[in-house]
């Protein structure tokens, strides 16, 4: 019987230990965890982490929990070496573990067994084992979920705060920065929108305005800032969607990119202004025009619209339209063809509300992707990688000239490109900002020529030209010249009746007149 | 015999020593736990500290044959254990018949033992270890229980023998006395300069301290125990692995197996003493500087720098686990 009291007290201590042990280590992990990850929180103040630090720290302490029943379940202590540790840790003076050898054998049987097996019991019935192993989690796992606390707190709390001077401050001045860019570029993009009648960009317009205070007044750090970035950047990407499919219904064909084609977008733009134009001119002189001349050059304009332009870029539309005015003005109708032009015009001026709200939406495309650029890589001023920016036609990239290949639609019919006072943010923004990057250099190699040899080398030879001297300032070798000066000096000096104890100091003093000369 | 009736001879015993020795109470109970592991003692103190009236005490109190040795330059080992001593028979015939000597005791007093020869030093010898004297119509096998106990003054070394090492090794404690607390040398001049007390009534015979000597050793002892003891006299060894790092600097010889042996007859003894049936790392901390300290040999350095042997010991128990390794411990 006190062979199992024994045996049994000394089992349910191998079991606290196992977990008391386990529930040790796994604290000490999760509390050097804890304390790595509110580390990285304070170190974000200097350099930019973006690194979700709450679910880091939070699924830290989850994962050494559960690593903690773990090892709980499976670590083992023998039960000779648990007696040992119980006798220890409640000063049994090493009644169990002598008591377990004696019962496993591991000492010989001694006529004392009995009375140490006695002893030993009646000690194991008085261990409270709860109380001198307690199964509650030692201090360190309260550290550990102090130091997770912390990391939440902190890592809420010092979003967007940053010491001054450091990458982390660059980064969060960039984003301010875009951000002011950005509420800029949303009411140039509102009010372009309102006169160019485009609904979509100014739908979208506020948005992109609402998100650049919201990057100026909030303190975000970078993932936040790009995270909102690109919410907005999918909003505005379904907008020019729309916009698109708009244009497609209208009979204007797609762009051949969806990206990075302001050129194109300004080349298709300018071809509606400028149908648009002719439309309402023809409109206008055919109310005007009497006779068979200026009728035949109206009837041979409305042939070129109806055949497409001479770009080749009037839409199916208009120009069905312009056919039938013209076969309305050759059957007389003068009337009637000027009604068709006048409402081919007014579908001609929608779709290039299309346009133009096509083109203020990709505008703020670019404007987010730059914006997003430039504060993933957290330098101010910096381009961003792989950013195109708008280059105005006729520009040339960074090919070698002449083996880029001429695009369609520029010439001399091109419109110019939008310079720092033009376009749709005219008199707003750095000319540097404006124009973009500067050129990329030439790939060409350069050499370098350089004549060798050595200073004085050589034969040299000086000669005196002797003659009449020319009008205007008088040059001779001054050499010759403070010889002179010198000469005179001395026949002053011979002449003059100067005081002997003064001669010298007039004669340095000449001698100053002709070093200065 | 059982555990109770020893400790309570025990407590009886010291008691009546106490009734006539004042203070010593460690010194009194190592004697005792000398005494029923069946091993001799080396007391270490200036005169005048009682040694004498504790061997005499004692012997009062076992009512066991007692003898004092005054050790000098001149003692020879056969004032020890005895002489050839020619006698004649009423014939008038002459024949040698061996005198015992002051050897064949129960409790010997070897007082000053550093003051005789090595020669006569080594006549204890044999009598420490195996409990016989050699001798001419010999060997006599000594009465058990046979205690040793002797005396020597650290102060005064001028024409004294420092006992030889094999010598000193007999000795199962080292004891050292201290110089009385104030009120216990109240308690002495009050004992001692009054009527003269009753001399201390006899609490166990010889008989029930063989048996009692034999009922300590059957006491269990645990398998990290004997570890913790071997290690510990391990420790004391400069050029073992595990030695200390005092032992390494300032030890010539470690303790020798003499050591462990001592360290857990008296842990058993002392477990009893305590009311255990079993053998605690607590008895041998008790116990290990009584047991090992005449058996470290420390070398010059230590001797020039008034290293104590104790100190060396301390370092070794303060270096030497008691517990496992806890990463041999467990497994998974």
């Amino acid at each position: 019987m006190e062979r199992e009291v024994v045996l049994e007290v000394v089992e349910r201590g191998r079991r606290r230990l196992a977990r008391r042990r386990a529930w040790r280590w796994g604290s000490h992990v999760m509390l050097a965890w804890g304390s790595a990850v509110l580390l990285l929180v304070l170190v974000r103040t200097i350099v930019p982490i973006a690194l979700p630090f709450e679910w880091l720290a939070v699924g830290g302490l989850l994962a050494g929990m559960l690593s903690t029943l773990a090892l709980a379940a499976s670590w083992r202590i023998a039960p000779r070496l648990a007696a040992q540790i119980l006798d220890l840790r409640f000063r049994c003076a090493d009644r169990l573990a002598t008591a377990v050898e004696l019962i496993t054998g591991v000492h010989p049987p001694t006529p004392l067994a009995p009375a140490l097996i006695a002893d030993a019991a009646q000690a194991a019935v008085s261990l409270d084992l709860s109380r001198g192993l307690p199964a509650r989690p030692p201090r360190a796992f309260w550290a550990a979920a102090l130091a997770v606390l912390l990391t939440v707190v902190t890592a809420r709390g010092l979003v967007g705060v940053s010491l001054p001077g450091t990458p982390a401050r660059d980064v969060a001045q960039t984003i301010k920065r875009e951000g002011r860019r950005l509420e800029r570029a949303g009411d140039t993009l509102e009010e372009q929108a309102r006169v160019d009648r485009a609904r979509l960009s100014r739908r979208i317009a506020p948005s992109i305005r609402r998100l650049g205070e919201q990057l100026q007044r909030e303190r975000l750090d970078r993932s936040d800032a790009l995270a909102r970035i690109e919410s907005l950047g999918r909003q505005v990407e379904e907008a020019r969607r729309q916009a698109q499919a708009r244009g497609m219904e209208a009979g204007q064909p797609p762009p051949p990119s969806q990206r990075n084609i302001p050129s194109d977008l300004f080349r298709r733009r300018a071809a509606a202004d400028r149908t648009l134009r002719q439309m309402r001119e023809i409109a206008d002189r055919l109310a005007q025009s009497r006779s068979p001349e200026e009728r035949a050059a109206l009837m041979r304009q409305l042939a070129d619209l109806a055949g497409g332009g001479p770009e080749g870029d009037v839409p199916a539309r208009v120009r069905e339209q312009a056919g039938a005015a013209r076969e309305q003005m050759a059957a007389g109708d003068t009337a009637g063809a000027r009604r068709t032009l006048q409402q081919s015009a007014s579908d001609m001026d929608d779709l290039r509300a299309m346009l133009a709200d096509e083109e203020g939406l990709q505008q703020a495309q670019r404007d987010l992707r730059r914006s997003a650029d430039q504060i993933a890589r957290g330098r101010p001023g910096a381009p961003a990688e792989g950013e195109e920016t708008p280059r105005p036609a006729g520009q040339p990239g960074s090919v070698a000239p002449g083996s880029r290949p001429l695009p369609q639609g520029e010439g001399p019919a091109a419109e110019p490109p939008p310079g720092p006072n033009q376009g749709t943010t005219a008199g707003q923004g750095s000319p540097a900002e404006k124009l973009g990057d500067r050129t990329p250099r030439l790939e060409a190699d350069k050499q370098q020529n350089r004549v060798r040899g050595l200073q004085g080398e050589g034969r040299v030879t000086t000669s005196d030209l002797l003659g009449p001297g020319r009008p205007g300032q008088v040059r001779a070798p001054q050499g010759r010249a403070v010889a002179a000066g010198r000469a005179e000096a001395d026949r002053y000096l011979s002449r003059m009746r100067i005081p002997p104890e003064y001669r010298e100091i007039v004669r340095r003093y000449f001698e100053a007149l002709a070093a200065q000369r | 015999m059982d555990a109770q009736t020893f400790r309570s001879t025990y407590t009886t015993l010291r008691e009546a020593m106490h009734r006539v020795i004042v203070g010593h109470g460690s010194l009194i109970e190592h004697v005792l736990i000398a005494l029923f592991a069946n091993g001799h003692v080396l007391l270490e103190g200036v005169p005048g500290l009682g040694k004498t009236l504790l061997v005499k005490t004692l012997a009062q109190v076992l009512d066991l044959r007692y003898s004092r040795i005054q050790f000098t330059p001149d003692l020879m080992p056969a004032d020890i254990i005895g002489t050839n001593v020619m006698f004649q028979d009423p014939d008038g015939r002459r024949f040698f018949e061996f005198q015992r000597g002051p050897i064949f005791s129960q409790i010997v007093l070897a007082d000053e033992i550093n003051r005789a020869t090595p020669k006569t030093q080594s006549a204890l010898l044999e009598a420490m270890q195996e409990r016989t004297v050699s001798a001419p119509g010999g060997p006599y096998i000594l009465e058990e229980p046979f205690l040793v106990l002797a005396t020597q003054n650290p102060i005064e070394m001028e024409g004294t023998y420092p006992l030889p090492e094999a010598q000193v090794d007999r000795f199962l404690f080292k004891l050292k006395l201290e110089s009385p607390t104030v009120p216990e040398l109240i308690e002495i001049m009050d004992r001692t300069t009054g009527p003269a007390a009753p001399p201390p009534g006899v609490v166990a015979s010889g008989e029930r301290i063989r048996e009692m000597q034999a009922f300590a050793r059957e006491v269990p002892v645990a398998s990290h125990v004997k570890a913790f003891a071997a290690h510990l006299v391990r420790a004391t060894h400069p050029r073992d692995e595990t030695a200390s790092s005092m032992a390494r600097r300032y030890v010539r010889y470690g303790s020798s197996p003499r050591g462990a042996q001592a360290l857990l007859l008296a842990g058993k003894v002392r477990a009893l003493v305590e009311g255990r049936v079993n053998v605690s790392i607590e008895d041998l901390h008790a116990l290990v500087l009584a047991a090992l300290r005449h058996r470290v040999i420390l070398n010059f350095e230590a001797e020039a720098e008034g290293v104590d042997p104790d100190e060396v010991i301390r370092s070794a128990l303060a270096e030497v686990p008691s517990t496992p390794a806890a990463s041999a411990t467990w497994t998974s």
